[in-house]
């Protein structure tokens, strides 16, 4: 008889691994943070739902692989994007000292600007890289030759820096 | 050698895979050399500029209860699927079979007309249905390792279940067994099988960790320590397992 009987993983256990690491991979992509926490939400239910098992590596890449394609999905059309990104601008986090809170604000909002001048590819193996990814599963979960990734990585990282150091007061 | 490129210099710094002479050649090259510090000096400017972007943690219990509530309804729509598609073939095979019926039974001789005729039964014959071709050929399962604080096995049926036996095991592992186009999904202490009908065979720990078994929202049986409670329609029963009357 073919029968195919799996061990499955325990989604409880996913989330607790898991889940805020994806929020903030998907905020960090989207500049939204109830986007974030849907579309994390959604790649947990797809997990559950596709009877997804394998080891924990495994199972974390194929979180952030059905994230980065649910983000594209959403922002398929780039005037949406930055419609949505003016609809929810970044809001500032957990309260500072008042000069510490302005150069803050100025790192982030120049992160924020740096990520988003990034074609989506580019911004999505940046992103995956400094989420702790190797070359191989960035190539997986973005659709390119993984002896593509560094060349790609490279130049996503010297864009990021040039628009990162054009915003910082002279 | 002529210097790397920048993919090669980002392989090395990142302790990716690249050619043995690539790091040969950062070692004697000064510009290389030079090339490797600088992109991971980059690498760690563009990390701290990262963490600006860090947000108060989500709510995970909110998190938690909005995949569930997800989860559920996704189940409860696919039971409708089920429950329907089911009703709709049932429906149109009981049409075609009075259909036939009704028409062999009106040619002189059709042995049809004596079944339809006949006052009472003379005897049974029972013949246990044997597996399909389908699920011969194809069955699906699942296995989880029972945790601590035990398991729920609920099985939800989308078609009619032939056969549902549960067998006793020595290993710490429910087990679900059912025909190809079942679905399984564990989560939270619970397994739920949505079961293409068929036959369905479930494996539960003689001992340990308590077990249970519902059956479209039916306990069917519950095992705490040495006590084993069966409150759905046995068929058979023996130290092996149970054989449930179908749902």
């Amino acid at each position: 008889m073919n029968q195919t009987t799996r061990l499955m993983v325990d989604l409880d256990v996913v989330f607790d691994e898991h889940y805020t690491g994806l929020v903030r991979y998907v905020r960090r992509l989207t500049g939204d943070a109830d986007v974030a926490e849907d579309i994390a939400q959604e790649a947990m239910v797809r997990l559950y739902d596709r009877q997804v098992s394998g080891t924990d590596a495994g199972v974390r890449a194929w979180l952030y692989k059905t994230a980065t394609h649910l983000v594209r999905d959403r922002y398929r059309v780039n005037s949406n994007r930055a419609r949505l990104l003016e609809r929810h601008p970044v809001r500032p986090t957990a309260p500072d000292l008042p000069d510490r809170s302005l150069e803050r604000g100025e790192a982030q909002t120049a992160a924020r600007e740096a990520l988003d001048a990034l074609p989506d590819r580019d911004r999505e193996i940046l992103l995956m890289r400094y989420s702790g990814f190797s070359y191989k599963e960035i190539a997986s979960a973005v659709g390119v030759a993984a002896t593509s990734v560094g060349t790609l990585l490279a130049r996503a990282e010297q864009r990021f820096a040039e628009v990162v150091s054009a915003g910082e007061p002279a | 050698m002529s210097h790397l490129d920048e993919g090669t210099i980002a392989s090395l710094r990142d302790r990716e895979w690249a050619p043995e002479s690539a790091s040969t050649h950062a070692e004697s090259c000064a510009e290389c050399g030079s090339a490797l510090l600088e992109a991971r000096r980059r690498a760690h400017e563009i990390g701290r500029a990262l963490e600006t972007l860090e947000a108060p943690a989500p709510d995970l219990e909110e998190g938690r209860a909005r995949i569930r509530a997800r989860i559920d309804a996704r189940a409860a729509k696919e039971l409708r699927a089920g429950a329907r598609w089911w009703s709709g073939r049932l429906g149109r095979a009981a049409a075609v079979l009075l259909v036939a019926t009704g028409a062999v039974s009106a040619l002189p001789g059709s042995p049809v007309r004596g079944w339809l005729s006949a006052p009472e039964e003379v005897g049974h014959t029972v013949q246990e249905a044997g597996p399909t071709a389908a699920q011969e050929a194809e069955t699906s399962g699942v296995a989880v390792t029972v945790p601590i604080g035990g398991i729920r096995v609920l099985i939800h049926s989308l078609g009619p279940i032939d056969r549902l036996e549960v067998v006793w095991s020595d290993q710490a592992t429910a087990k679900v067994d059912a025909p190809a186009g079942s679905r399984f999904t564990y989560g939270g202490g619970r397994v739920e099988a949505m079961v293409a009908g068929g036959r369905v065979r479930v494996e539960l720990p003689r001992e340990g960790e308590a077990v249970s078994l519902e059956v479209d929202g039916r306990p069917y049986l519950a095992r705490r320590g040495d006590d084993i409670e069966v409150t759905g329609p046995v068929g058979a029963q023996t130290d092996e397992g149970i054989l449930f009357t179908t749902p």
